[in-house]
């Protein structure tokens, strides 16, 4: 083995890999996609990037790596082309015995039709050899006519309504080494079989070219000429083209006259009869395969990116959707429009008892107060009461929000192809995580609990209880929570509204208690807290979108070491 | 046949209503609309096909002479070229220029031949490498009244003919044939399977019975000429024809929306599940209402009132002052505070459990239908109903809060004016006793005593009590009144607030639910009257529990 060899081995066997780990990402958004990534398609579907994906994983696994390895492994002929061209016909006269069955019902060949000796078939169906991958119950071995070196492969049709044909048609046209494609005077025009044709040009494939049922006389030579020049103006080069005349056919049907392709015939029994011959046809294939890695690989690695550029996309789409609502959320906070007034009443009734008035109250009011306090006693302080309620509104607001993100999300998402099949394989991603409330209930209590441990800090529950008040670590920091929500925003007090009165006196306490400088780092300190949960939270939110979407940068860079292989040194 | 265009326009404002995407059906049903305003007695059959499947020789066949051209390569026929009477030549015109243009041949039939009624259009191909030749083909489809799809044993069951044509518009036609084309070249018995062989395909494709002509261009077309002569008139074949694209379309809204002809919808969300956000949210806006706040209003308005009538000179001074600081606009005003229910919070809360109902049943949908269903979980949407449900039910007649009164009140007011005049008196008669101490004998007048108390510090003592003591009867009696009056006000509050939520929170998820009953009787077939209209009714949501 020389060491070119060598190298072209271990190029084609790192290129196969890779290719798994290309069909692997491709496979994997399918089904996130909803749908199966084996599943058959129309032959008259286009050729998308699963097709793609594919063809390089069968084509790198099963003909390159083998095909490398080992040059003088038995040849791979598929008769190839579309349905009633008579693919079997012509493998029944290259065969010289009716192996496969030709029929007028359409598609007449269901199964693939291997005609290879014992030793040859076991080669190539072995675990290593480039069959092993196709399903056997689809593959029928026929050992009649078959020639020792050569294995002819009826293939069944590349365009009929069988999708599971046109899967399998493809599959063995990965791993061929030389193609018959066999076409009629009605049918080259087509389109579906161009696509194939397409293929067999970009991987190099050698080829022959098999019109078949000619009209008679001068129409048959014009016929052939159109076809040489629209294969010549396609750029797919092929080795020879046969003309079949329509009718010539043995009285059996199931053969051609075989004086018409008595050169194809020659040929086969030539590559049947020389290694050399054979060698030659297996060198050229590789080398026309090994041409053809860079444009396939080219054209995956431009559907990966743009799968990438697709799954940003809608990671952006979420990202925005989800920032508006975090920022609607936050103004919102800031308007003093949070808490039910239901709420802010309890904390009234608090900070407007005279117990705690008389601490900031002057001349008149402040006697009163005093008065009034060594009457009634110290005011019990609805701290549990106000942390329930607010925590309450709060959850309510931050659900509403995640839900109409998430709602806004999912219908930009349906406005968008791919983001349409995502979003129809998850409903639930219509409204908020259903633990969202549970989850913003434990962030705002924890929140609470942050604040407490500042107040604790500040020292300032010690100058309540000095004044009288026995005023917990929580009641501190249920001041300050209110001091977030509802800040006076300049208000004196005498404003109507239940609301402002209770942020002025909250406002008073809170300066009474900590200190007029200390306040507004609280407040800061705890504004800023909320804020940070509540992206964490609307954060959580949006992921559930992202989790659906593939990775944009794995997805880049399998991009990336796919085309460095297109590179010739790659 | 009646007319069925309702049945289209129907559910094309039904589908609207659920935000099913409605392009392709107001392009038919605009299809259908121009297609009346051209001549009814003369139908477009169009020949399409595969390329060399023969629809111009079997054109020309039938023509007896060279109208299209046919050759051997492929494809042949690139623009469309119609075949028509030459009698009806102008009438034909401007249909065919609907159709995109033809070239024309004409032909000289006249009379009752069945030919005078068409035009038959050689199309293009539908599936050769010249792409311009199938957008020509799917251009022209929608527009035509009759197809002759043209095949042959070798293209038969090509994947571009079933999976891009036949599956799609089969049902979409209503006069239509397959032609199996070249014949000849199969033997009698095998033309005999292939035919069965096509007419099952057809069958599993979805419309059963489509005439299946055997034809050959070379030897005998006369299948083909039976079935353009059997009678079935112009006009026929144009309604059939809408009908069928009609009945095809609407099918196809009812399928985005996840509705089956064959069973009536049933309710996305069920009873139970509805009375049930309807309660909460309820509950929430009354939160939001605040009803105890309202009480505590109603209370104090009361007692304002029976100290304007029965409170001594004190109460009225204090009447007084509390109107002229706003104190009393601010405490004591029912109908002001319940008016300015939104200062006390939003409705965020109360629309949750509206929007999480709407949003859990959204699964239960098809994917094309959901976003049209999540546009009635707009929380801001569901919240902006509420609030004018709120307004329209705190809004009623303002008589409702007319502050109780109270005949005893007056009486109250007496008693206070006669304990002032008591305690007036008696520190007249103090301050008279202190000042002639001393100097006037009092032998004279010999003060009197009740009991041991003398009487001045009686009259004092005894008017500073009974100013005490009918204060707190006012007091307690007017809170006992306004108490009573603000039950009656809360409870009637809570009672319309409800009956408002239950009569309009839900109405876009009602509109949504006939929408989507609307849509299904559109579909159902005309063919079977009277099954439906009765059970499915007006109002989905209270039709079916179980």
């Amino acid at each position: 083995m020389t060491t070119d060899e060598a190298r072209l081995i271990e190029r084609v066997e790192r290129l196969a890999a890779l290719a798994g780990r290309t069909w692997t990402a491709v496979a994997a958004r399918e089904r996130a996609l909803g749908g199966e990534p084996d599943a058959a398609v129309s032959a008259a579907a286009p050729i998308g990037p699963r097709h793609r994906a594919r063809e390089l994983l069968d084509h790198t696994r099963h003909y390159l790596v083998p095909r490398a390895r080992d040059l003088d492994a038995p040849l791979v002929v598929v008769v190839l082309g579309p349905t009633g061209s008579g693919k079997s016909t012509l493998v029944n006269t290259l065969a010289g015995a009716v192996v496969s069955e030709a029929g007028v019902l359409r598609p007449t060949t269901r199964q693939a039709v291997l005609v290879a000796t014992t030793a040859d078939a076991d080669a190539l169906l072995g675990p290593a050899g480039p069959l092993a991958s196709l399903p056997r119950p689809r593959i029928r071995l026929v050992e009649t006519g078959a020639r020792p070196g050569v294995v002819l492969v009826d293939a069944p049709d590349i365009d009929s309504v069988e999708q599971d044909n046109r899967a399998l048609a493809d599959a063995i046209l990965e791993l061929a080494d030389l193609c018959l494609f066999v076409t009629t005077a009605t049918r080259y025009a087509d389109q579906v079989p161009w696509d194939v044709l397409g293929r067999v040009a970009q991987r190099g494939l050698p080829l022959i070219v098999i019109v078949n049922r000619l009209p008679t006389g001068d129409a048959a030579d014009s016929v052939l000429t159109d076809m040489r020049g629209l294969i010549e103006r396609a750029h797919v080069p092929f080795e020879r083209m046969v003309g079949v005349a329509e009718g010539s056919i043995e009285a059996s049907g199931q053969s051609l006259v075989t004086e018409d392709i008595a050169g194809l015939v020659g040929r086969i029994d030539e590559l049947a009869q020389t290694a050399s011959a054979r060698r030659a046809v297996a060198e050229q294939a590789l080398a026309g395969a090994v041409r053809g890695i860079a444009p396939l690989v080219g054209s995956v690695a431009t559907d990966l990116d743009r799968a990438a550029d697709d799954a940003d996309g809608l990671r952006r789409i979420a990202a925005e959707d989800h920032a508006q609502e975090l920022v609607l959320l936050l103004d919102r906070l800031t308007q003093g429009t949070v808490l039910r007034e239901e709420v802010i009443r309890q904390w009234h009734t608090f900070v407007g008892a005279d117990q705690v008035t008389r601490w900031f109250s002057r001349g008149i009011g402040r006697i009163r107060a005093a008065a009034s306090t060594l009457v009634r006693g110290a005011p019990a302080i609805p701290a549990a009461a106000v942390q329930r309620g607010a925590t309450e509104d709060l959850t309510a607001l931050v659900v509403a929000g995640a839900a109409d993100a998430a709602r806004r999300t999912a219908t930009h998402w349906s406005g968008d192809s791919q983001g349409a099949r995502l979003i129809g394989q998850a409903p639930d991603l219509w409204t908020n995580a259903p633990d969202l409330p549970e989850r913003t209930r434990a962030a705002f209590e924890d929140w609470i609990r942050t604040i407490a441990t500042d107040v604790a800090a500040t020292g300032a529950t010690k100058r309540g209880v000095a004044r009288g008040l026995s005023l917990s670590v929580n009641a501190g920091a249920v001041t300050v929570m209110l001091g977030v929500f509802a800040h006076t925003g300049g208000v004196t007090g005498a404003e109507v509204g239940i609301a402002a009165a209770t942020a002025f006196l909250n406002q008073k306490l809170m300066n009474a208690l900590f200190g007029e400088a200390a306040v507004q780092d609280l407040i800061d300190r705890a504004r800023d807290g909320l804020t940070e949960r509540l992206r964490g939270l609307v954060d959580a939110e949006r992921a559930r979108f992202d989790r659906l979407v593939d990775d944009g940068a794995s997805l880049r860079s399998l991009a990336a070491e796919l085309r460095s292989y297109g590179t010739p040194d790659g | 046949m009646a007319d069925d265009t309702w049945r289209l326009a129907a559910a094309i404002d039904a589908a609207v209503t659920l935000g099913i995407d409605t392009h392709t059906a107001a392009a038919t049903r605009q299809a259908i609309a121009t297609r009346s305003g051209f001549p009814g007695d003369l139908y477009v059959l169009a020949l399409a096909g595969g390329t060399g499947v023969g629809k111009s020789s079997l054109l020309n066949a039938l023509a007896g002479s060279e109208v299209s051209t046919a050759g051997a390569l492929r494809p042949t026929t690139s623009n469309a070229l119609a075949w028509v009477a030459a009698t009806r030549v102008t009438e034909a015109g401007p249909l065919l220029e609907w159709l995109g243009g033809a070239r024309l041949a004409v032909h000289g039939a006249i009379a009752d031949d069945p030919l005078v009624s068409v035009a038959i259009v050689d199309l293009p191909d539908l599936d050769s490498m010249a792409a311009a030749h199938a957008a020509r083909v799917d251009a022209v489809l929608p527009r035509v009244d009759a197809v002759l799809w043209v095949t042959d044993p070798e293209k038969y069951a090509d994947a571009v003919l079933h999976d891009r044509y036949l599956r799609r518009w089969l049902p979409r036609l209503g006069r239509q044939a397959v032609a199996l084309n070249k014949i000849d070249r199969l033997t009698q018995v095998d033309a005999a399977r292939l035919r069965a062989d096509l007419a099952a395909r057809l069958d599993r494709e979805g419309v059963a019975g489509v005439p299946i002509l055997l034809t050959s261009a070379v030897t005998d077309v006369s299948a083909l000429r039976d079935w353009l002569s059997d009678g079935v008139t112009a006009k026929e074949i144009v309604t059939q024809r809408h009908a069928a694209a009609t009945a095809a379309a609407v099918v196809d809204l009812l399928h985005l929306a996840g509705l089956d002809v064959l069973t009536p919808p049933s309710p996305l969300v069920l009873e139970p599940a509805r009375a049930q956000a309807l309660a909460a949210a309820s509950a929430a806006v009354l939160r939001v209402v605040d009803l105890v706040g309202l009480r505590q209003q109603a209370i104090a308005a009361t007692q304002a009132a029976a100290r304007g009538r029965g409170g001594g000179p004190w109460g009225r001074l204090r009447s007084l002052v509390d109107r002229g600081t706003g104190v009393q606009e601010r405490r004591t005003d029912p109908a002001g505070y319940l008016s300015r229910w939104r200062e006390r919070g939003t409705l965020a809360p109360a629309a949750q459990p509206i929007r999480d109902m709407v949003s859990g049943s959204l699964a239960l949908l098809p994917a094309s239908a959901r976003p049209g269903g999540a546009r009635i979980a707009d929380t801001a949407a569901i919240a902006d109903r509420l609030a004018e449900a709120t307004d329209r039910a705190i809004g009623g007649p303002s008589g409702r809060f007319q502050a109780p009164t109270s005949r005893l009140w007056p009486m109250i007011g007496l008693g206070q004016l006669a304990a002032t005049a008591a305690v007036v008196a008696g520190a007249i008669w103090i301050v008279a006793l202190l000042a002639s101490a001393g100097n006037v004998p009092t032998t004279s007048f010999e003060m009197p005593f009740l009991g041991p108390v003398p009487m001045p510090a009686c009259l004092v003592v005894g008017g500073l009590l009974a100013w005490f003591v009918l204060g707190r009867l006012l007091t307690a009696h007017a809170a006992r009144l306004g108490g009573q009056w603000a039950t009656g006000v809360a409870a009637s509050i809570d009672v319309a607030v409800r009956a408002e939520l239950a009569r309009t929170a839900l109405q876009p998820l009602d509109a949504w639910e006939q929408a989507r009953a609307a849509l299904w009787l559109a579909a159902r077939s005309p063919a079977d009257p009277g099954a439906g209209s009765a059970s499915v009714g007006v109002s989905p949501g209270r039709a079916a529990t179980g």
